[in-house]
């Protein structure tokens, strides 16, 4: 249970990572070349489906450890959450991916 | 099982295309020169993320160490890149500022510096004097609202002093309302007083009434109880007369049967008894005179209590007009009351239709205001209950899906236990069929046996025969 809560902890912190890190790349874009600025687009959408997938891996972990109170509020959660790690795992994991292969195609075909 | 197993496929394709991402990296940097790439090290972080991808697809690890593992390996990701990002943000900002300040420095001719002033700093100047003609726009708007602002205060400020005054004035009724229902209720009060007093002289009247009623009661009583006196002295009396009457008449009958004889003789005596009884019967005739003088006193008395009844009733009559007097009175007051309520209840009413319209101008506003207020509630109320009714159906439509999900997934294992049981079948007609073969073939080969046995049978016999011979 101590492992988990420390998790969840480390899980937050790099969401919030995330969101920073996001935010600096954006900022980032300004002192880049026209040519390597749609290839820094696309590092920054698979940044943001890895923020959306650490969300999803955050609000798993919340479940786990507060489960007793969630499902008070929402009973079906565990469900919702096992809907939300399928999306993530169908969806978003191979969208980060495809995201950043195409930044460094983009950055070859490019430079 | 089908959603697992595309999971997984999944999994190793982003492992893959991660993995294939991170060598095309490597080959574009070895092959290319990326020397006006600035965010290298962005690229070398990022594509560290197939790391935890390919955790996740080595099954042969435990599950709570993978876990463990992609958690820690996501977190110095990040970790590192929020630094990476944020030192190189910095260092490409200070030296950008530093050559914004190399352009402005007068000294220094920049070929670039007439440039860069026509493209950069004069579009932003002219942004700036757009911006600002727009705040000054903003500004102008904000003063005119302001006014129209200050022009309701005043007509607010205008209609609470009329709304003051008003009140002021109903204040004023009030007060008036107040004195005249005090005077109603002294006038009250007198009027319950006087009643009061009515009552008192009723309750004084009521008692001579009953005080007279009784005293009537008691000359009847006497009248009566002297009346059965006067006829039962009377009768006795007549009674005692008659008796009296009847014993001398016997006795002087009696004596002058006995004495007929002696009629001769005591003639004298007849005589004399004779004026007795003449005596006795003027005596007999004075009773009847004092019986007389007794009814004609009766009489009298009689007439003394008419007189007494007369006054009475006069009295009666007095205080039956006293009676009318009052009531005409109390009509009177009753009137005199009912028109003075009617006054003040006219003045109320005034008063209170002035109130009534100013409390309607008041519920109106209320009114409207809660109308507003409800309308919102019954919006956000609205929207609540789509919102439910959406999650319900959306519940619904996911309760429905799992259904079709394990309904399919019974049927493909319903399918597959049928062609298996198919199968099953196929074979044990097989065996069957195989059984079937073996026995007829068993039951040939006894029949060859047999048939053997018979020819074995017949060549010893023939053989024996032969022997014989």
């Amino acid at each position: 249970m101590a492992i988990e809560n420390t998790l969840l902890i480390v899980d937050i912190v790099a969401v919030m990572l995330a969101l920073v890190s996001m935010v600096y790349i954006s900022r980032l874009r300004e002192f880049e070349v026209r040519d390597v600025e749609s290839s820094l687009n696309a590092i920054m959408f698979g940044v943001f489906f890895l923020l959306i997938i650490l969300i999803v891996n955050t609000i798993q972990r919340l479940d786990r450890v507060f489960h007793d109170k969630f499902i008070g509020f929402i009973p079906e959660i565990t469900t919702y959450v096992g809907y939300l790690t399928q999306i993530s795992e169908l969806a978003l994991a191979p969208l980060l991916a495809a995201c950043f292969l195409i930044g460094v195609f983009l950055l070859r075909e490019n430079a | 099982m089908a959603l697992e197993s595309f999971t997984t496929i999944q999994q190793y394709l982003t492992a893959i295309i991660l993995v294939v991402a991170t060598m095309l990296w490597y080959k574009t940097r070895k092959e290319r020169d990326l020397a006006k790439l600035k965010s290298q090290r962005i690229f070398n972080i990022i594509l560290l993320m197939m790391l935890p991808f390919i955790i996740k697809i080595i099954h042969f690890i435990p599950e709570k160490i993978s876990n463990l593992l992609q958690t820690a390996i996501f977190f110095l990701i990040v970790l590192a890149l929020t630094v990476i990002t944020i030192k190189e943000y910095k260092a490409h900002l200070a030296r950008r500022i530093a050559d914004l300040k190399e352009l402005l420095k007068e000294s220094k001719k920049h070929p670039i510096r007439l440039e860069f002033a026509r493209h950069i700093v004069a579009p932003e100047f002219m942004k700036l004097k757009n911006k600002e003609e727009e705040l000054r726009k903003e500004k102008n708007t904000l003063s005119a609202k302001e006014r129209s602002l200050k022009d309701k205060e005043i007509k607010l400020n205008k209609k609470e002093e009329s709304a003051q005054k008003e009140k002021e004035k109903n204040k004023v009724e009030r007060r008036e309302i107040a004195k005249i229902k005090a005077n109603i209720e002294r006038k009250e009060e007198e009027i319950e007083d006087n009643h009061s007093e009515i009552e008192r002289k009723l309750n004084k009247i009521r008692k001579k009434e009953a005080r007279l009623d009784e005293r009537e009661r008691n000359t009847e009583k006497k009248h009566t109880e002297l009346t059965i006196n006067f006829k039962k002295r009377k009768e006795e009396q007549l009674k005692k007369s008659q008796e009296e009457y009847k014993n001398a008449k016997n006795t002087i009958i009696s004596n002058y049967k006995e004495r007929t004889a002696e009629v001769d003789k005591l003639e004298d005596n007849i005589e004399r008894r004779e004026a007795e009884v003449n005596k006795k019967i003027k005596s007999y005739a004075s009773i009847d005179r004092e019986v007389e003088d007794k009814k004609e006193d009766i009489a009298d008395r009689k007439r003394s209590l008419q007189k007494i009844e007369d006054k009475t009733e006069r009295h009666v009559q007095k205080l039956a007009e006293i009676k009318r007097e009052l009531r005409e009175e109390k009509k009177a007051t009753k009137k005199e009351l009912a028109e003075e309520r009617a006054r003040v209840k006219k003045e109320q009413r005034a008063l209170e239709d002035k109130e009534d319209d100013v409390a309607d101008e008041k519920a109106e506003i209320k009114r409207r205001e809660q109308r507003a207020e409800k309308l919102i509630e019954s919006a956000k109320k609205e929207k609540e209950r789509l919102k439910d009714k959406e999650q319900v159906l959306e519940s619904r439509e996911d309760a429905v899906e799992r259904r079709k999900r394990n309904l399919e997934n019974e049927e493909r294992k319903v399918t597959k236990e049928r062609s298996e049981v198919n199968k099953r079948e196929m074979q044990l007609e097989k065996k069957e069929s195989e059984l079937l073969i073996a026995q007829s073939e068993i039951e040939e080969l006894k029949l060859e046996a047999k048939e053997l046995k018979k020819a074995e049978k017949d060549n010893k016999k023939s053989g024996i025969k032969v022997k014989a011979r």
